[in-house]
Formats: C-alpha cells, sequence, structure tokens
C-alpha cells in the first residue's frame, strides 16, 4: 500500500524535526520545508494528501498558502491543517480559511488523530 | 348871705362852670336842679336841658334803670365812685365814668343827687391800646424788652422768657448787657448811640445769651420809645429767636452748594418744561451757560425723535410719579449725543401742589462704553469656550488644525488664513502640517517644508504678536510675512495679523496667520481673540500628539505580545513534541516518570504563557469570540474525562440535566469549565470529590462546580475575579498569575452570562455561571 504523503511546513528546525519523526513513526512520507518558496516548489514537484502549515513564516503567511491551495482547483483536493502558536481558530475563520486548526504545543496522541481523520 | 359866702358861691360857680366833667344835680324827685356847661355838652339834647325838668327825661330807660339803682344805694348812705358804664351822647354811645354823691343839708339831711360824668372814652381807648399791646407782647414768641436809655430793662414779655430763661422778675431792673455775650457788649453802644439820634435798627443779626449760657442767634430790631413830647425815654427792642432760621438758611446753602458741585446734571423746569434753574454740572455735560439755559424750553437738549419723551415725562410727573434712572439720549449745545440716566421728580409747593419738575441727569457715556467692553468680553470668551469646546474632543490633529483655522479665520473677518504647525517627535524628526481657510492649499505648497523650526522663530523674532494695517508700508514685514507662498493668493496681502503658536518650552512652533487685501482689518479685540484661541489650539495639539504616541505605543506593545506569544511558544512546542516522544519511549521506572513529570510541567508552563496573552487581548479588548450553537453537556464530560485521566485521585461528580444546547465559544467555554475544575482540584485538594452540575431553564443554563474545601470568606468573595488575585499567602506554592478567574469571568460576560461564587469559610465553595439560551446580550466585537 502507498505511503500518505504529507507536505509539512515550518519554518522552527527543532519542531520541523520532531513533527516529521511523529509522523514517520506512524507510517507517513513526510517532505518538509521551511519556507513558502520550497514549500510551492514541493507542490509543483507532487501533490500531497495532506498539508500541514505553519502560519508565521520568514517568506510569507501560512493563511495565503491555505487561500491559494483551496483557490486553485489544482490543489484544492488537499486536506489542509493549519498549525499555529498565537491564533486560534476564530481569528483563521476571520481570515478566510476554513481548514482544520491545532494550536501549538499540541499533544502528539491528538494531533495523530487528527492527521489520521484525513488521510 | 354875707360877702364871703358869696365869695365862695361865686368860687363854686366857677369850678362848677369850668369842669370838664360833666355835673348834674337833681333833688330827691329827680327833678334837676343844677347842671354845668359840660353836662349840656355831654348829654347833647336838642333843646337846652333846663332847671326843673325831670332827669328821666334826658336819659333813656335802661341807663335811667341803672342810674336809679345806683342812687338808691347813695340815698342809703352810700357813694358811688367811678362807676364804668356807658351814656348816650348826641348819636353815639360813650364810656362814662360816673360819681355820685349825695347833697345834704347843715342839718345832714340829704336833699339831693350829684352826679359827676366823666368822659373816659380817650381812657378807654388808651386803656384798649394798652390791653391789645399787652396781649401782643405777651403773645409773641419773640422777645419784646423795652429798656432805659441806661439800658435798665424796664418791661420783659414772655416770649423773652421764652428765649432767654429769665422770668419777668429776674430780668426787669437788670441791666440788658446780662444777655449779651462779653465779645459783643459793644453792640450795645452802638445801638443806643443810633436810638438817640431817633434812628431804628431793623433785622440786626447777632448772637445773645440766655440764662443757661447758651448762645442764641437772633435778630434784633430796636426802636425808640419817646414820651409825648417826643423825647426819647427809653428802647423797645423785639428780639426773633432765628436759630431755625439760620439752620434754614445753612441746609439752603448746603443744598445749593451740593447742585453746584455735583458732576451730574441738575435742572429744573416748569411743568410746561421752561428751564427755571441749571447747575454747573449742567453746563459741563450740556455746553450751555446758566444764562443761555435758564429760560429756554427743555426741549433744546432732546433730540427730535425723542421728543414724546419729555411728554410722558410730564405726564408722569403731573401724576406725582418719579421717573428713575431712565437711559436715553440727549443732544449737548454742539450737536453731539450724550447718553444719560435721567431721574425726575415732581416739585411740589407748600400746599403740595405740582409746580415743575427736577431732573439729575448723569451722563453715563463711560458707564456703556464700559458695558459695552463687558459685553464684548463676554462675548468673546463665549466664542472661545465654543471653539475650545469643539477642539478640546478632538485628538486628530488635522481635525484641530482645519477648526480652529475656519473659526479664527471667520472670527477676524480675514480674507484668509493659515495655521502652521510644526510637529516633532521624541526622535528629533518633524514634519510641518498646516490648514488653510479662504484659499486653495496649493497656495501654500510652494513653501518648503523645512525641518527647520526656526523659521517660525524668525517671523516672529520674539514678539508676541505681529499685526500691520498695512503691510507693505511696513518694510520689517514685506519679506516674511506670509512667507508661505503669498505669491499665489489671489489677492494681496495688505491687513496682516500674525499669532505665534507656543509650545511648554516657550518656543515658537507655528502660528495662525491672517490676511486681507483692505488696510486695517485687524484690531486689539482680534488679537486678544486669536491669542485665547491659540492657547487653547495649543492644548489641543499637545493633546493629539500624546494621543498619537499612545496609540503607536499601543499598537507596539500588541505587536510584541504578538511576537513574544510566538517565541515562547515555539520552543515550548518543539520541547513538547520531543518529550511526548520520550516519554512514549521510556520505559517503566525513573525514565518514564521523569518524562512524564516534564511534560507536566511543558503544559502548565502552556497554561501561564496563554494566561498572560489572553490578559494582554483581554486588556485590549481583542479577545475574539466565535459563537456557534453547542451542547455544553457534552463539553462538560469531555472535559471531565480528560480531568480523570491527568488529575486522579478526585472524583468528578456529574449531575447535567438533559437540554444543555446553547450560543457560545466552544474554545473559551472549554478554557472557563476547565479553569474551574482545575481551581476546585488546586485548592482543595483534600476534598473528596467535586461536584459540576448544570441546570436548564427556558432563558438560560447554569452550572456550577463545586468543591467541599476551605470556603472563601465573604471579605475575598468580591475580589476573586479580579486581575492578579491570589486568594492566601500559604496559597503561594500553587502556581498561577492569578489570571485564571479574571479571564474566566470576561469570558462569561462575554457571552451575556453572569459568574458569582457561593460559599462559607469551612464549608467548602460552589462557583456558578449563567449562560443565556438565544444568543448573547452584549457583543463586543
Amino acid at each position: 500500500m502507498n505511503k500518505k504523503l504529507i507536505h509539512l511546513l515550518e519554518d522552527d528546525i527543532d519542531i520541523n524535526e520532531v513533527v516529521t519523526y511523529i509522523l514517520t513513526e506512524e507510517g507517513y512520507e513526510v517532505n518538509s520545508s521551511t519556507t513558502v518558496a520550497g514549500f510551492k516548489e514541493m507542490i509543483s514537484q507532487k501533490l500531497p494528501d495532506i498539508a500541514i502549515l505553519d502560519i508565521m513564516l520568514p517568506d510569507g503567511d501560512g493563511i495565503e498558502v491555505c487561500r491559494n491551495l483551496s483557490g486553485d482547483e489544482h490543489t484544492s483536493d488537499i486536506n489542509i491543517i493549519m498549525i499555529s502558536a498565537n491564533r486560534s481558530k476564530n481569528d483563521l475563520q476571520a481570515l478566510g480559511c476554513s481548514a482544520e486548526f491545532i494550536a501549538k504545543p499540541f499533544s502528539i496522541d491528538h494531533f495523530i488523530t487528527r492527521v489520521k481523520h484525513y488521510a | 348871705m354875707d360877702e364871703n359866702s358869696l365869695n365862695q358861691l361865686y368860687t363854686f360857680k366857677s369850678v362848677f362852670e369850668g369842669l370838664k366833667d360833666a355835673v348834674i344835680c337833681h333833688d330827691i324827685n329827680y327833678l334837676i336842679t343844677d347842671l354845668n356847661p359840660a353836662a349840656q355838652l355831654l348829654f347833647n339834647s336838642p333843646q337846652k336841658i333846663l332847671q326843673g325838668q325831670p332827669i328821666s327825661a334826658i336819659m333813656e330807660k335802661a341807663p335811667y334803670d341803672e342810674y336809679t339803682k345806683l342812687t338808691d344805694t347813695v340815698f342809703s348812705g352810700a357813694r358811688v365812685n367811678n362807676f364804668r358804664t356807658k351814656r348816650r351822647s348826641g348819636n353815639s354811645e360813650i364810656n362814662v365814668s360816673i360819681s355820685i354823691f349825695p347833697i345834704s343839708d347843715q342839718h345832714g339831711k340829704i336833699i339831693g343827687i350829684s352826679q359827676l360824668i366823666q368822659d373816659i372814652s380817650e381812657e378807654k381807648a388808651d386803656e384798649e391800646r394798652q390791653a391789645t399791646l399787652a396781649a401782643i407782647t405777651e403773645g409773641s414768641e419773640d422777645a419784646i424788652i423795652s429798656k432805659t436809655l441806661n439800658g435798665t430793662i424796664t418791661s420783659w414779655n414772655r416770649g423773652a422768657q421764652a428765649i432767654f430763661g429769665y422770668t419777668d422778675t429776674e430780668a426787669i431792673g437788670r441791666h440788658i448787657t446780662l444777655l449779651i455775650p462779653p465779645e459783643r457788649v459793644a453792640e450795645e453802644d452802638y445801638i443806643i448811640s443810633n436810638i438817640r439820634s431817633g434812628k431804628k435798627i431793623e433785622h440786626y443779626k447777632t448772637v445773645r445769651l440766655a440764662r443757661d449760657g447758651k448762645e442764641i442767634p437772633i435778630s434784633l430790631t430796636v426802636s425808640p420809645l419817646k414820651d409825648k413830647d417826643g423825647r426819647i425815654i427809653g428802647v423797645s427792642k423785639i428780639a426773633r429767636n432765628i436759630s431755625a432760621q439760620k439752620l434754614a438758611d445753612e441746609k439752603q446753602a448746603t443744598l445749593a452748594a451740593i447742585v453746584q458741585s455735583s458732576d451730574d446734571a441738575i435742572i429744573s423746569k416748569t411743568l410746561e418744561g421752561i428751564i427755571t434753574t441749571w447747575n454747573r454740572g449742567a453746563e459741563n455735560i450740556f455746553g450751555y451757560s446758566e444764562a443761555e439755559a435758564v429760560g429756554c424750553h427743555i426741549s433744546l437738549l432732546i433730540p427730535k425723535e425723542r421728543l414724546n419723551e419729555e411728554e410722558r415725562i410730564i405726564n408722569s410727573i403731573k401724576n406725582g410719579e418719579k421717573i428713575d434712572h431712565f437711559q436715553t439720549i440727549r443732544i449737548s449745545k454742539e450737536n453731539k449725543e450724550i447718553q444719560v440716566s435721567l431721574t425726575v421728580s415732581p416739585i411740589k409747593n407748600s400746599e403740595g401742589i405740582i409746580i415743575g419738575a427736577s431732573k439729575v441727569a448723569r451722563d453715563i457715556t463711560e458707564q456703556r462704553r464700559a458695558e459695552q467692553a463687558l459685553e464684548n468680553n463676554s462675548q468673546k470668551l463665549q466664542i472661545l469656550n465654543s471653539i475650545g469646546k469643539g477642539i478640546s474632543q478632538q485628538l486628530d490633529v488635522d481635525v484641530i488644525l482645519q477648526k480652529v483655522t475656519d473659526a479664527t479665520t471667520q472670527l477676524t473677518g480675514a480674507a484668509f488664513g493659515a495655521f502652521f504647525y510644526n510637529r516633532t517627535d521624541d526622535n528629533g524628526g518633524s514634519d510641518m502640517l498646516y490648514a488653510v481657510s479662504g484659499a486653495p492649499r496649493e497656495a501654500f505648497e510652494k513653501f518648503g517644508i523645512s525641518e527647520n523650526t526656526s523659521v517660525f522663530h524668525s517671523t516672529f523674532n520674539g514678539e508676541e504678536v505681529i499685526r500691520v494695517a498695512d503691510i507693505t508700508k511696513d518694510p520689517r514685514y514685506a519679506k516674511t510675512a506670509f512667507p508661505f507662498g503669498a505669491a499665489h493668493l489671489q489677492q494681496p496681502v495688505i491687513s496682516y495679523l500674525a499669532v505665534p503658536l507656543m509650545s511648554t518650552t516657550g518656543s515658537a512652533i507655528g502660528g495662525l496667520f491672517f490676511g486681507h487685501p483692505e488696510p486695517g482689518k485687524f484690531l486689539q479685540d482680534h488679537e486678544e481673540l486669536i491669542i485665547g484661541v491659540t492657547a487653547q489650539a495649543a492644548i489641543a495639539l499637545d493633546n493629539s500628539k500624546l494621543f498619537e504616541e499612545v496609540k503607536k505605543l499601543s499598537r507596539r506593545k500588541d505587536e510584541f505580545i504578538a511576537l513574544a506569544s510566538h517565541e515562547l511558544k515555539t520552543p515550548l512546542t518543539s520541547m513538547s513534541g520531543f518529550l511526548q516522544v520520550l516519554q512514549k519511549n521510556a520505559s517503566e521506572g525513573n525514565h518514564r516518570k521523569f518524562a512524564d513529570k516534564a511534560v507536566k510541567q511543558l503544559n502548565k508552563m502552556n497554561l501561564l504563557v496563554n494566561d498572560l496573552f489572553d490578559i494582554s487581548k483581554v486588556q485590549s479588548g481583542k479577545l475574539q469570540f466565535n459563537f456557534e450553537p453547542l451542547d455544553a453537556g457534552e463539553l462538560i464530560r469531555e472535559i471531565c474525562e480528560t480531568f480523570e485521566q491527568t488529575v486522579p485521585g478526585h472524583r468528578y461528580i456529574l449531575n447535567l440535566e438533559r437540554d444543555l444546547v446553547i450560543d457560545g465559544d466552544k474554545m473559551r467555554l472549554e478554557q472557563v469549565i476547565t479553569n474551574l475544575i482545575g481551581n476546585a482540584v488546586k485548592y482543595a485538594p483534600q476534598s473528596p470529590q467535586i461536584d459540576i452540575a448544570a441546570e436548564s431553564s427556558q432563558k438560560e443554563i447554569i452550572i456550577s462546580v463545586t468543591d467541599h474545601g476551605e470556603g472563601i470568606p465573604s471579605a475575598e468573595q468580591a475580589h476573586i475575579f479580579t486581575q492578579f488575585y491570589r486568594l492566601r499567602e500559604q496559597d503561594r506554592h500553587i502556581s498561577g498569575l492569578g489570571l485564571g478567574l479574571y479571564i474566566t469571568k470576561e469570558i462569561i460576560e462575554r457571552h451575556g452570562g453572569r459568574i458569582w461564587v457561593e460559599s462559607q469559610e469551612g464549608k467548602g465553595a460552589a462557583f456558578k455561571f449563567s449562560i443565556p439560551r438565544q444568543g448573547h446580550v452584549s457583543s463586543h466585537n
């Protein structure tokens, strides 16, 4: 069976590492990038099943990425999970992004449960 | 009869005939025996009275009856002496004095009556005159004193007693100098010498002394007393006490002086309006001299359009009414208008009849001018006040500038006005802001926005205000006046007014500038007004600056909070992740235990950081809520499950009613319930169980979390929902920032509900809150 592919966009290296580790342990294939540019590159090469997006990025805004993904028919099927330290679901909805939201720091179990929900 | 007897008889006859008094004798039968020529004259009968006639023939009945009564007494041996009565003599009645004697023969037998009748008319007249004189002298209030030429007092009337105090017995016989003050004794000589030469002294005003030593002002009239032959034998003095008159005179003099010295015009006129008196004040105010004004009609002073006032005034006066402080206008000799305040009173004669009017006219020109100035000032204050109100609440600097410019340009009547304000910030940067009224902004854009504030310094050059009637005539200002693009104004600047805007440090940081193409448009009043406005504008601008700074700081704070939150949470996230992995992979024993503890602490830390950032959002009103229908029962169950797993050791007893669907923010309500149960766990660790109940009604649901710990004293109950409040000193060991309940309260209230505590010391505490069913009362977004 094919592993499900997750694209991760997170600029903090350590968070990046621990999330990748956790997901890999659960049997997912994980590609990660620390920049929006890098993420876009990944998307152009391969479409994931799930995109996990941080919000505050050095070269962009995760919410905008989310909007772009859902707005583009090519990528609108991708399940999106937003993770953030200082936003809430309320904020996101106000900004036009109705994806799943998980607040940092999160419980690993909860995180895995939500990921599994989508793929 | 012998010769002697005959001679005696002739003598008696001669005497009888020659007597002036009338003698008529009759016998006991009342037949006339003798009568002398005087008697003939007296009785004056048409025919000669003859001897042998009865005396009744020549007397009328009444006198005859009276006579016979008298003779009866004489026949009895009496005598009648000086009996006063009246007898008819011819056509008139005369006063007579009758004496009646018996005629006795040699034996003493009465053989007849002899009646002596004296005409006492003159005497009587004299007597009457005397009596009259006496009455006059006694009744007179004046002192009537007669004295000899040597000065001895010979008579003294009641008036003299009243004035001088001496009785007549005390005064008569004394020397007149008794009454004369020592320094006036020479007067007496003067008086006497005049009298001796037959001269009278009339109304001589002097002073005499009374018995009690008091000086009495008197008016003396002294006349010589002459005897029958015209020889001066004494002096008669009439002394009138003129104290009252003197007082009246003095009063008169005082009043006259007052009228003369008054600055007000005091004029009296007849009821027809003819001026009868005119004082110096009237001369000064109206310009006419007394000679010019007296006799003229009062309308001389009245402007044509006000002539009917005079009629009204006269009518009031005729009714006995006064006119008080009537403000009007009169005209002077030079045809100048004078503002006056008139007071007119009726003049009454001694019978109380109104015979004229007395006017007091006060020149109130100065007073009116002062009133006008006061009026102006109060208007100015009102204008300043309204401008002040308009800008004091303003925090937007552009609005302030524009409002002030518009208002002041209008107030000064300027054709155009500009307000320049050089705003500096703490970093030394500055920008030039300006507002324009009456001219396009482009006219001023050419002004090089220099950051050099000294431009104003040089403009004002230390002066307060620059006000020039014609700028083209004043070389000093020709260059610097309206230094900002005056060339682009459509009209030339002739009148110029510039008022600096002063900073709190006392330097000019801007100014209000006004111009007008006509000269002399700006007056002292305008200057003062604008100075007042710039003071207020300076304050408003300062406030706006402060407000801007506060806003900036607030923005910076929010940005910092967001950044700090992100920065703190990032390592927390990775640490949390790694620890959880370690936790999962750790074998039982210390590794597992330590990993568990580390994860727990991290979670705590996370909560604390959350609280911190929530609190900041609450304070800046930025706590976002997302309301949706949710089942509070389900939420409570989920939370309790988590607690059972994470904080075992307590029993969580649920008592939930069925229908608990409400509108709420799930995340925030989760925060609330977690906070309350968490507090129960923290503060009542010994409590065997924690009860969580939910009641529902049509209107709302009420959720309660009850512990059985130490309870909360009622004094503290009000405080626990405030920021940073920690209950007891000994709870210091319990971690937390004291923010939980504060944030919880905010969340509940944003839902439109209420939160409270019911507790008694030693008996645990029940925290309860209500959430309305439908929607939320307060919407804060």
